[in-house]
């Protein structure tokens, strides 16, 4: 009875079992669902007709006597032998010329995609039938293929193949569901054939978990709701006057913030009070604030809101051409700020002055949260984001070059990154902060000067583009420090020097700069602060600040402006300063970024909007580092601005508040950032060293026991040597089983290695051995080494040398030992 | 009439031990002896040697012409007696029947009209090797004479004791299969057995070579070869004893073998300590039969299932008795291949 069971086993009845028609279809599917995308309509329906004849056949094959490698080996063939086929047919000239050029791209995906689909579903059906764990290989196949079918799809907007979702739409189904149910099906399909094959009786009700879990899949994961990238929208940010760039007449009429300019006041009324005592006028701002803002509001704050305004149209002007008119408000943000470094690479001088075609924007660019108690100097934080140095004739850029402005950080972290040339510590206090950027930045922004950055979690993707963090050394100098020191570093090249004194070849910078000097007292006449301070002085006093002024058209905008009506914004302040510094010998640059008024700043949270943008002058004393001289024009032009919406300055601090608390757990959370990265250096540094220590331990442990026998003595021999006997064994996969004796070990392997049944006899009887008999062997140990030898001869015949070389390198070969 | 005609091996002066190596050669004569007799059952033959050099006593569960008589008798005609023992024969069997009664293997106490007295005239236990054929088929009555025989080497007839023959060794037989009128050995008889041994057909080979010696063996060629005399035996028992080493860790092993029996789920009785006490000589008895002067890890895995088996008594749920027997020796004996290479 068994044996007319068995033969009826070996006789598989492929074409009635349930099973196969199953799997021929899951195959089918995946063999569709891998080649749907890239293969044509002919090489699709191939490679599913071979799918299907390959579950058949490899089913069949399964049952036959033949080995499984064979099976293996004529299958790579025969897909090796279908793909040469199939390029004879495209690449050559006889079929084409014989069937056409169509007719041989038919012919040829069909014996290509065929022939492939074919040999894999037949040998992994056919080894899934020999071995059932093969059947996870199959299932991994059918699976991968789906998964290649779906994988084109982002952030849950699943759309792809399309022909299959627009065939959803215009059946007004949801294609998500569509192509869940697909996978649905496909994951039913697979189950169903697992449990036909099975061969146990397994209830049908064990399908109905499956199909529960695919109901709450449905029913889980939402996908009628799909997370749309507008971020903008709650953030009022869609306003027309706010994200979209305003015409150039409505400048005058909307565009201007109240908050927006009262920065700035503080410095700019303070330095033209107090004029005279040169020492005293950059801190100007600190005794006077309360007075400045109540004497001079108007003009301090008509000032900044230029200032911040003009800033954000020239980045506006430079996107607006590449955007081609596209609305929405993020994305105008971020082009914003493509448009400036664009604006600096081009080098044309009229870029330098965009027509104004955009107001101060009151949109939020950034939110800073500070992590250190700090208030600077000159009451405003400076957040450097760009440094112009370089001179090319009509103005400064950003500079390529690798041994200057290393201090500066330019591009985003993806780990942590430090300034190559930090400042002092003296003078500076470091800071630390997170900075959370609303829109799109080119490059990362730091509270002046940035010395390490690192990159944070976004902490609410839908709001924010990305976030980092980064530690600054800010300025805590007096006025005072700053006297009597030299310009520049000491250990600069002449390289350097040249790069940060170049200037316009036009000699009235140099003489206007000279004129001013020589007002100041003979002994201090050569100090290099007091010099730029006298610069900056006058030049607070006769500029006079308006966005309409451009200045453009013309080689030198700055001289145009300088020696001409004097009317412009801060990057013409700044160039102007920076030239006229640069004639007198004293290194400056332009820095870009944002500007922010000590009152402007509540708490620790620092919220930058576009109309902060701003461009100041700098210049490099020993010692010291690089120093802000903003120039504050004595007169506004602009139209002061309005105050901020309430409810944006809502939405604004609801926006804040999602980032995570400053202070404690902002120190407490920049820290642990570190600490992870550093853990994670030094647990890789540990588990490889861990490693290490293990693979010498073991490697060590397999020599000494390879070598011991060698100065073994008496006693020990027996055992040490035996014990190399059986690493040996270990090694090339001869174990004794739990429970064996020794002898019927010995007994099991001696067909091969009978010199391993002598050692056995000895080493048995050297432990079980009446201890009075045992007489030393003067001779055991030369006995030993032969037996070892002979041993090694027989281990070498009787394993193959892979068998072998598998064993050594195995470190762990000697716990087989036993 | 009390002491008459009892025949006493043990008021004999006792048999001094041979050293190991004339031992062994009196096995290996044996040995070679049987060989001749008996093709094919080489492992049988060893194992009755090792009960007989143990002094236990073989149950042999197997088919009928399977060669058991041909063996027992051949080991008993190999066995000489030695002078002194006149009265009794190398070899005796007693067919088991249901009407069979003890004093028809006892002997019985016969009136004797010539002397006027009463004496006793030796059953077929009084012989060096007893083959005790179908031993279930007879009455628990017969079986507990036999019995009583085979543990104290001696027999009590109208309650006078007689002595046994020191080398008293008894191969008994029952038949697997064919059980019906049977009465199944209980227990604690079972346990009187050293080893129950279940033979196997022997292998084609040897069958045709039983064919082709036919003749050869009817002849009695065997006869012509040296057989071995009753004291030899007994000084060999008593060498196998005394010289062949065990080592502690054998009977550390032995007692966690038996001790496992007693633990294992499917056990409901382990084996008892008399069998340990049984074992030990077997062991060494192999140990001898090897051509080791110590007793090794292989013969306890070899003649524990023997020495266990028909120990066992086992729940309905265990597979069989030498699956238990394995399961229980398997960490007994995982701890003694160990130990070999631990210092």
């Amino acid at each position: 009875m068994s044996r007319s069971a068995a033969k009826e086993q070996g006789r598989p009845r492929v074409w009635t079992r349930p099973a196969t028609w199953v799997r021929a279809f899951v195959m089918g599917f995946a063999a569709f669902a891998a080649t749907v995308q890239v293969a044509s309509e002919a090489g699709n329906y191939a490679a599913i007709l071979g799918a299907v004849v390959g579950v058949f056949i490899g089913q069949r094959l399964g049952a036959s006597r033949l080995r499984l490698w064979p099976l293996f080996l004529a299958f790579g063939l025969l897909t090796f032998l279908g793909v040469s086929a199939a390029n004879w047919i495209t690449e050559g000239s006889l079929m084409p010329g014989l069937l056409g050029a169509k007719g041989a791209l038919v012919v040829g995906s069909l014996a290509r995609l065929g022939v492939a689909a074919f040999a894999l579903s037949a040998v992994l059906r056919a080894a899934a039938v020999r071995r059932p764990a093969f059947g996870v290989l199959e299932l991994a196949v059918a699976s991968a293929a789906l998964a290649m079918l779906l994988a084109a799809h982002r952030d849950g907007v699943v759309a792809r193949p399309l022909w299959l979702s627009d065939w959803a739409s215009q059946r007004g189904v949801d294609p998500k569901l569509a192509l869940m149910s697909v996978g649905g099906v496909a994951v039913v399909a697979m189950a169903v054939a697992a449990l036909l094959e099975s061969g146990r009786r397994t209830s049908w009700w064990s399908l109905a978990p499956l199909g529960a879990l695919l109901a709450l899949m449905f029913f889980v994961i939402d996908v009628d709701d799909l997370p749309e990238a507008q971020a903008a929208n709650d953030l009022g940010l869609t306003d027309p006057n706010i994200g979209d760039p305003p015409k150039p007449s409505d400048i005058e009429g909307q565009d201007q913030q109240g908050p927006g300019g009262a920065r700035g006041q503080g410095q700019g009324q303070g330095q033209q009070q107090n004029g005279n005592p040169l020492d005293e006028a950059l801190r100007g701002g600190d005794p006077n604030e309360g007075e400045g803002q109540g004497g001079q509001g108007g003009q301090g704050q008509g000032q900044g809101g230029g200032q911040g305004q003009q800033q954000g149209q020239e980045g506006q002007g430079g996107g607006q051409g590449q955007q081609g008119g596209q609305g929405g408000g993020q994305g105008q943000q971020g082009e914003q700020q493509q448009g400036q470094g664009q604006g600096q690479q081009q080098q044309a001088p009229d870029l330098n002055d965009p027509p104004p075609s955009g107001g101060s924007s009151p949109a939020p660019m950034a939110i800073v949260l500070l992590g250190d108690d700090y208030t600077p100097p000159t009451q405003a934080y400076y957040f450097r984001q760009q440094v112009w140095s370089e001179f090319t004739g009509g103005r400064l850029i950003e500079s390529r070059r690798g041994d200057v402005d290393r201090d500066h950080l330019r591009s985003f972290p993806a780990r942590e990154v430090k300034s190559a040339e930090p400042p002092p510590e003296e003078f500076h206090k470091r800071v630390s902060a997170t900075v959370a950027l609303v829109v799109r930045h080119v490059g990362p922004f730091a509270l002046e000067t940035g010395v390490r950055m690192n990159p944070a979690p976004n902490p609410k993707p839908g709001r924010f583009w990305r976030a980092y963090t980064f530690e600054s050394l800010a300025p805590t100098w007096e006025p005072e420090d700053l006297v009597g020191r030299k310009s520049g570093h000491a250990e600069w090249e002449q390289a350097q020097w040249d790069h940060y004194l170049a200037g316009p070849e036009d000699p009235r910078y140099g003489e206007l700069a000279r004129s001013l000097v020589e007002s100041l007292p003979e002994d201090k006449r050569s100090d290099p602060f007091l010099q730029a301070l006298t610069v900056k002085l006058w030049m607070d006093e006769q500029l006079i600040y308006s966005t309409s002024e451009r200045h453009a058209g013309v080689e030198d905008p700055t001289a145009d402006f300088l020696f001409g009506n004097r009317i412009g914004y801060c990057v013409h302040f700044a160039h102007a300063a920076v030239y006229m510094w640069r004639s007198l010998g004293i290194p400056a640059r332009v820095s870009a970024g944002y500007h922010i008024t000590q009152d402007e700043v509540h708490g620790s949270t620092i919220l930058i909007r576009g109309g902060d943008a701003h461009a100041w002058p700098e210049i490099y004393l020993e010692g010291v580092g690089w120093v802000i001289l903003d120039i504050s024009a004595r007169q506004n032009l602009d139209p002061p601005g309005q105050p901020m919406d309430d409810q944006l300055a809502d939405k604004l601090a609801e926006l804040a508040r999602d980032l995570p608390e400053p202070g404690q757990e902002e120190e407490a959370r920049e820290p642990k950032g570190e600490d992870k990265r550093d853990y994670r250096r030094e647990i890789s540094i540990a588990l490889s060293a861990l490693l290490g220590a293990f693979l010498l331990l073991t490697y060590g442990t397999k020599l000494w026991r390879r070598l011991c026998p060698v100065w073994a003595g008496g006693q020990a021999l027996p055992r040490v040597a035996y014990r190399r006997a059986l690493d040996r064994l270990s090694e090339s996969g001869v174990r004794r089983r739990w429970g064996e004796s020794r002898e019927s070990f010995a007994r099991r392997v001696a067909a091969e290695l009978p010199a391993f049944t002598e050692m056995t006899a000895q080493h048995v009887a050297a432990h079980l051995r009446d201890p009075a008999r045992r007489a030393a062997d003067p001779r055991a140990a030369t006995r030993w080494r032969e037996l070892d030898g002979r041993l090694r001869r027989e281990l070498r015949s009787a394993t193959p040398w892979w068998r072998r070389v598998l064993g050594w390198l195995n470190p762990l070969s000697f716990l087989g030992a036993r | 009439m009390n002491a008459s005609v009892a025949p006493s091996a043990s008021v004999s002066a006792p048999v001094p031990a041979l050293d190991l190596p004339a031992a062994r050669e009196v096995v290996e004569r044996l040995q070679t002896r049987l060989r001749m007799s008996v093709r094919g059952r080489d492992d049988v033959i060893e194992l009755v040697l090792i009960a007989l050099l143990a002094d236990g006593h073989v149950l042999l569960e197997d088919y009928p012409g399977s060669g058991k008589t041909t063996l027992a008798k051949s080991l008993g005609e190999s066995i000489m007696a030695s002078g002194t023992h006149a009265k009794i024969v190398p070899f005796r069997r007693v067919q088991f029947t249901p009407d069979l009664l003890p004093s028809d293997i006892t002997g019985t106490t016969i009136f004797d009209p010539n002397t006027n007295n009463f004496f006793f005239r030796p059953g077929p236990v009084f012989a060096y090797v007893v083959l005790a054929d179908e031993i279930n088929r007879t009455s628990p009555k017969v079986q507990a004479a036999m019995l009583e025989a085979m543990a104290e080497k001696q027999t009590t007839v109208d309650n006078d004791t007689h002595a046994l023959d020191e080398l008293f060794f008894v191969i008994a037989t029952q038949n697997p299969l064919d059980l019906a009128g049977t009465f199944p050995l209980p227990s604690p008889q079972l346990d009187r057995f050293l080893f129950k041994i279940r033979m196997e057909h022997i292998d084609r080979k040897s069958e045709l070579d039983v064919l082709n010696s036919i003749r050869e063996r009817r002849s009695g060629a065997a006869h012509e070869l040296p057989g071995v005399a009753r004291d030899e035996v007994i000084g060999a028992r008593r060498a196998v004893e005394d010289q062949i080493y065990v080592s502690e860790a054998i009977r550390e092993a032995l007692v966690d073998a038996a001790a496992a029996t007693r633990e294992h789920p499917h056990v409901l009785q382990g084996v008892s300590t008399r069998s340990l006490v049984m074992m030990l000589p077997a062991l060494q008895a192999r140990a001898l039969l090897r051509g080791r002067d110590f007793v090794s890890g292989e013969d306890l895995e070899a003649l524990a299932p023997l020495v266990f088996g028909h120990r066992l008594e086992l729940t309905p749920a265990a597979e069989s008795e030498e699956a238990v027997v394995a399961d229980c020796l398997g960490s007994a004996m995982e701890k003694l291949a160990r130990a070999s290479l631990s210092r």
